[in-house]
C-alpha cells in the first residue's frame, strides 16, 4: 500500500470525514513511542484507497526463518516496470513501512544503489546490522525474478 | 523378576498384539476433550481456590522486604504464600534449585509468592499488588566468559568421571595426516511443551494428594517427601494424562510446592497452573554448550584419533554430558573427552530430550561431515568405515545390537543419496540453492526397574495398573499390547491405569527407559498372573499357552475366565536387571537424511524432505514409535534453524520467554518425513526383546539438516541456531 500512494478515509465522531495519505499516516517513535498512527482520538478508519492498476510487476517478500507465524525480519515490497524503473517499500527495518522515494531513480542501475539509498543514515547494532546486506539481496532476489518475467 | 541373562522365546514372540500399529487406546478421550489433565480435576477437587505465580524480578540477591498486604486485602484473595509463611522447605533430588525463593533470590522468575484467590483473575491482580523489595547483586550469566576464564589458577568444576582417555590422543592426533579440529556452540533450549506445568493439590487431615503434570511420579512423592517434610505414605500424586515434558517435568516443580504449601494455608484444595511466559525462566532447561572437537584420521579415512570436550553453565553442579555419543559412535584406538562446568546463576539446567546426546551430536555429526570433506570421501562411506561393534573404549564388551551401517545404507539407497552433488552449492532451482546432509544418530538405551499390577476379573477383563505416565507417547497402548499377548486376550479386554502413585511403582518416563522398562514390568506381572490362572485350571507345565480367550496345555484348551470364577486373580511383580548392561554396550542406531532449499538472495533455509531409519530392538507398536521418531525430527528442525533461549547477559535471564519470541517449528517448517525402523530383536534388552526410541529420533536430526545446508551453500555454521543472518556473508553474489 506504501508504494502504491493508498490513502486512508477515516471518520471522527463528530461525523466529519478526511482523507490521509499513506505517506502521512505512520509517526516514528519520537518522545510518544505509544502514539504509531496520526489518527486522532475518537478516529476511526473507514476505508483505504487504492489507485487504479498501475501496471508492472508487484512482489512481496517476507523473510523470515520460521516458514509462518514470525514476523519478518525485512520484507521488501516492490513495483518493477519493463523499462526496470519502479518502487520499493520496506518493513522491518523502522517502526513504519519505509520509503525513500528519490532512491528509486536508481532502480535500473540495481539493488546496491536503491538499497544504498533508501537506507542512508540507517543505524544498526551487532544484532540488526545483517538487514542492511539482508536487504540489497532480498531486493537482488526482486530484481533478478523481474527479469525473468519479462524475458 | 530378574532379567539376567539374555531373553529366550516368550509368549511375546508370538506377536499377535506386539509389533502390530497400534491406535493410541486412549485416544478418543483425548480427542472428545474427556482425558482430565493436572489442571482439569474439577471432578475430584470441586471448589479449588486457584494461585497465581510471582517470580522474582531480579536474576541474582536478595528480597530486603516483602510487601503483601494490599495484594492480601485485593477482592477475592484467600491467601499469599511466602518464604516468610512457608516454613522450612527441603530439597528434593531431581531439581536442585528451590520452589520459592526467600530471603535468597537464585534466579530470575524463582517464585518469591504465590497469590491465592476465589478465581483465576482475582489471583492474578492480587499478584501485581505483591510489592517486593529487592538487593541485586552481581551474578554470571555469560558462558563463553566463564570458559574464557579458566586457567590453571581458576580451573572450572568437574567431577571424577567427566574425563575419558583411551590410548594417547595428543600424539595421535598430531601425526594424523588429516585433522579436523573445529568448534561449536549450541544454544540454551526451552522444552516449551504444550501443556505448562501444572498441579491441583488438596490436604485431608495430614494426607497431601497432587494431581499434577509429572513424568516420574515415584521421583514426584520422593520429592514433595523431601521438600515439605512429610511421610511418603502421606502424598498420593496422580498424573493420568501428562500434555509432553521433554524433561521439564522429571520431578515436582514449583507449581506443585506452592499449591501444596496454600491448600495447607487455607484448608481447600488449590489450582497453580505456571503462565506460558514463565516457564522459560522459571522452570528448567537444557543448557548451552561450547564444544571442541579434534578428530584425526589416515588417508583412508580411519580416524586414529578423537577427541571431544564440551563446556557447559549451570547453577547445579550438573553438566550437559555432551560427550557422551563420542565414546560409543565411532571406531579409533586414542581417544578422550572432557566435560567442564561453569557457573551460571540462570534458571536450572537440567534434562531435555536425549540430554547430552541432542547437543553433543549437533557438534560431532558437523565435525564428522568435515572430516569427509577433508578426505574427499562420501560422509556415509566415511561413518561405514569407522564403525565398531564393539565399545571403542572397552573392546570386550560387544555392543548388544548395532545396526548402524545398515541404518545409514538403507537410508542412502531410500533417500537417493547418490543424487547429492560432491561440491557444495553446485545444485539450484530458481532462486533456491538445494542441498542433501545425512548425520548418524545414537542413543542409549537404559532400562531401569518397573512394576505393575495385573488383574484377571471375573468377566474376563484384564486390568493393568502402574503409576508409569504416559507423556503423549504411548505408554498405554503398548502396556495394553504386552498384556494382551502375555494372556491371549484382544486389546479390547484390557484396561490401563497410569501416572497414580498408589499403583506399584513403574518407570516413569525419561531417559527413552519408558517403553522397555514399563512393558517388562508388565511381562513380569504377567508371568506371575499365568502361573496363578495355570494353579486354578490345573493346567501347569512348561508348554502352557495364552491364546485367544483360551489356556491350552498338551491336548487340553479351557477358556481363560474357567479360573476366575471362583474370584479374580491379580498378580504384582517387578522387573529388575542383573548385569547385562554392564557386559553389553545398550544403544539404539538411526541415520538421518535431510534436504534442504535455501533461498540464494536472503538464506532462508526451508526443509524440503527428512527421512529417519531406525533400529531400535523390537518395535512394539510401529505408529507409535514412529510418531516418536517424527517428534524428535520437528524438534530436531527446531534445534537446527531457530530454537535460542537468547541470554540479557546484563540483566541475567532469557529475553524470549513466550511462544512468539522462542520459535519452535510451525506446520510450514515440516515437510514430508518419513520413518523406517529395521527388523531387529535385542535379547539383552528385557523380555519384550525393545528399546526406546523417544529420544533417538532428535539425536542426530540437526547436524543433518547443518550438513545439508553446507551442500547446498557451501557455507558452513558451526553456531546453532543456523539462522539466516549466519549464512548471508558466504551466499554467492550473483541472484
Amino acid at each position: 500500500m506504501r508504494i502504491l500512494d493508498a490513502s486512508i478515509e477515516t471518520v471522527r465522531s463528530d461525523g466529519t470525514t478526511r482523507k490521509i495519505p499513506i505517506a502521512d499516516f505512520y509517526r516514528l517513535p519520537g518522545a510518544t513511542p505509544h502514539v504509531e498512527t496520526n489518527l486522532e482520538r475518537n478516529e476511526l478508519i473507514t476505508a483505504v484507497l487504492l489507485p487504479a492498476p498501475v501496471g508492472g510487476l508487484h512482489v512481496y517478500h517476507k523473510v523470515r526463518d520460521r516458514a509462518s507465524y514470525a514476523f519478518a525480519l525485512v520484507s521488501v515490497a516492490a513495483i518493477v516496470n519493463p523499462d526496470g524503473r519502479g518502487k520499493v517499500a520496506l518493513g522491518g527495518v523502522a517502526p513504519m513501512p519505509w520509503r525513500v522515494e528519490a532512491a528509486e531513480e536508481h532502480m535500473v542501475r540495481g539493488a546496491a544503489p536503491v538499497t544504498a539509498g533508501v537506507l542512508e543514515g540507517a543505524v544498526t547494532t551487532e544484532q540488526n546490522a545483517f538487514k542492511f546486506s539482508l536487504v540489497e539481496r532480498t531486493l537482488a532476489g526482486i530484481l533478478s525474478e523481474a527479469r525473468g518475467s519479462t524475458k | 523378576m530378574k532379567f539376567d541373562k539374555p531373553a529366550i522365546r516368550n509368549p511375546i514372540d508370538q506377536l499377535k498384539v506386539v509389533g502390530k500399529p497400534t491406535q493410541r487406546v486412549e485416544g478418543k478421550l483425548k480427542v472428545t476433550g474427556k482425558a482430565t489433565y493436572a489442571y482439569e480435576q474439577h471432578a475430584a477437587a470441586p471448589n479449588a481456590a486457584v494461585g497465581f505465580v510471582v517470580g522474582a524480578a531480579i536474576p541474582k540477591g536478595r528480597i530486603k522486604s516483602i510487601d503483601t498486604s494490599r495484594a492480601s486485602a485485593s477482592p477475592g484473595v484467600l491467601t499469599v504464600v511466602t518464604a516468610e509463611n512457608a516454613g522450612k522447605l527441603g530439597m528434593g533430588q531431581f531439581y536442585k534449585v528451590r520452589a520459592l525463593a526467600g530471603p535468597d533470590v537464585q534466579h530470575y522468575h524463582q517464585a518469591v509468592a504465590l497469590v491465592v484467590a476465589e478465581t483465576f483473575e482475582q489471583a492474578r491482580a492480587g499478584a501485581q499488588l505483591v510489592r517486593v523489595d529487592y538487593e541485586r547483586v552481581g551474578g554470571s550469566f555469560d558462558l563463553e566468559k566463564v570458559k574464557s576464564g579458566e586457567s590453571p589458577e581458576r580451573p572450572l568444576y568437574k567431577e571424577p568421571g567427566w574425563d575419558t582417555a583411551v590410548g594417547d590422543f595428543d600424539t595421535a592426533f598430531s601425526g594424523a595426516p588429516i585433522k579436523v579440529d573445529a568448534s561449536y556452540t549450541t544454544p540454551d533450549h526451552s522444552h516449551a511443551m504444550m501443556e505448562p506445568h501444572a498441579t491441583v493439590a488438596n490436604w485431608q487431615d495430614d494426607k497431601l494428594t497432587l494431581w499434577t503434570s509429572i513424568q516420574l511420579v515415584t521421583w514426584g512423592v520422593r520429592d514433595i517427601s523431601l521438600t515439605l517434610g512429610i511421610a511418603k505414605e502421606n502424598i498420593r500424586v496422580i498424573s493420568p494424562y501428562i500434555g509432553g515434558g521433554f524433561g521439564g517435568k522429571g520431578s515436582i516443580a514449583a507449581d506443585a510446592v506452592l499449591a501444596a504449601l496454600a491448600a495447607r494455608r487455607i484448608g481447600r484444595p488449590v489450582k497453580v497452573t505456571l503462565a506460558r511466559h514463565m516457564m522459560f525462566n522459571n522452570t528448567s532447561h537444557r543448557p548451552a554448550t561450547i564444544q571442541r572437537i579434534r578428530i584425526g584420521a589416515d588417508r583412508s579415512g580411519r580416524i586414529t584419533a578423537i577427541g571431544h570436550e564440551s563446556w557447559s553453565g549451570n547453577i547445579t553442579t550438573k553438566p550437559e554430558t555432551a560427550t557422551a555419543s563420542t565414546r560409543v559412535l565411532y571406531a579409533g584406538a586414542n581417544r578422550m573427552t572432557r566435560l567442564r562446568l561453569g557457573h551460571l546463576d540462570l534458571a536450572e539446567g537440567n534434562a531435555m530430550r536425549a540430554p547430552g546426546e541432542a547437543p553433543g551430536m549437533m557438534a560431532l555429526e558437523i565435525a564428522m561431515d568435515e572430516l569427509a570433506e577433508k578426505l574427499g570421501m562420501d560422509p556415509v562411506a566415511v561413518r561405514v568405515l569407522n564403525d565398531t561393534q564393539v565399545d571403542p573404549e572397552d573392546p570386550k564388551r560387544p555392543f548388544s545390537a548395532r545396526q548402524l551401517v545398515q541404518c545409514m545404507q538403507q537410508g542412502a539407497q531410500r533417500f537417493g543419496w547418490e543424487k547429492r552433488s560432491k561440491q557444495p552449492g553446485r545444485h539450484r532451482e530458481g532462486q533456491w540453492l538445494i542441498g542433501i546432509g545425512m548425520a548418524a544418530a545414537v542413543r542409549g538405551a537404559p532400562v531401569v526397574k518397573s512394576a505393575a499390577r495385573v488383574t484377571l476379573g471375573r468377566d474376563g477383563r484384564v486390568t493393568v495398573a502402574s503409576d508409569m505416565t504416559d507423556i503423549g507417547t504411548g505408554s498405554y497402548t503398548i502396556m495394553a499390547q504386552t498384556a494382551a499377548e502375555m494372556l491371549g486376550v484382544g486389546l479390547d479386554k484390557v484396561t490401563v491405569k497410569l501416572g497414580d502413585s498408589v499403583d506399584p511403582d513403574g518407570a516413569g518416563s525419561g531417559g527413552q527407559f519408558g517403553a522397555a522398562s514399563s512393558t517388562a514390568g508388565v511381562y513380569a506381572a504377567c508371568i506371575k498372573l499365568r502361573d496363578l490362572v495355570a494353579a486354578r485350571l490345573g493346567m501347569v507345565g512348561p508348554d502352557i499357552e495364552f491364546i485367544a480367550g483360551r489356556v491350552r496345555l498338551g491336548g487340553s484348551s479351557r477358556p481363560l475366565t474357567d479360573a476366575v470364577v471362583s474370584g479374580e486373580l491379580v498378580a504384582e511383580d517387578a522387573m529388575e536387571y542383573g548385569d547385562l548392561a554392564k557386559r553389553f554396550e545398550q544403544q539404539t542406531f538411526g541415520a538421518h537424511f535431510v534436504e534442504v532449499a535455501v533461498h540464494a538472495a536472503t538464506g532462508e533455509v526451508r526443509v524440503r524432505r527428512m527421512l529417519a531409519v531406525c533400529a531400535a530392538g523390537r518395535i512394539i507398536n510401529p505408529m507409535a514409535a514412529r510418531s516418536q521418531i517424527i517428534g524428535g525430527m520437528t524438534m530436531g528442525v527446531g534445534a537446527a534453524l531457530m530454537e535460542h533461549l537468547v541470554v540479557d547477559k546484563q540483566r541475567g535471564f532469557f529475553v524470549n520467554h513466550d511462544l512468539a519470541g522462542y520459535e519452535v517449528p510451525v506446520h510450514g517448517d515440516i515437510p514430508e518425513q518419513e520413518v523406517i525402523f529395521l527388523d531387529e530383536v535385542d535379547t539383552t534388552a528385557g523380555p519384550l526383546k525393545a528399546k526406546g526410541v523417544g529420544e533417538l529420533g532428535i539425536s542426530g536430526v540437526p547436524a543433518a539438516i547443518a550438513n545439508a545446508i553446507y551442500n547446498a551453500t557451501g557455507v558452513r555454521v558451526r553456531d546453532y541456531p543456523i539462522t539466516l543472518d549466519k549464512l548471508l556473508p558466504g551466499l554467492p553474489g550473483s541472484i
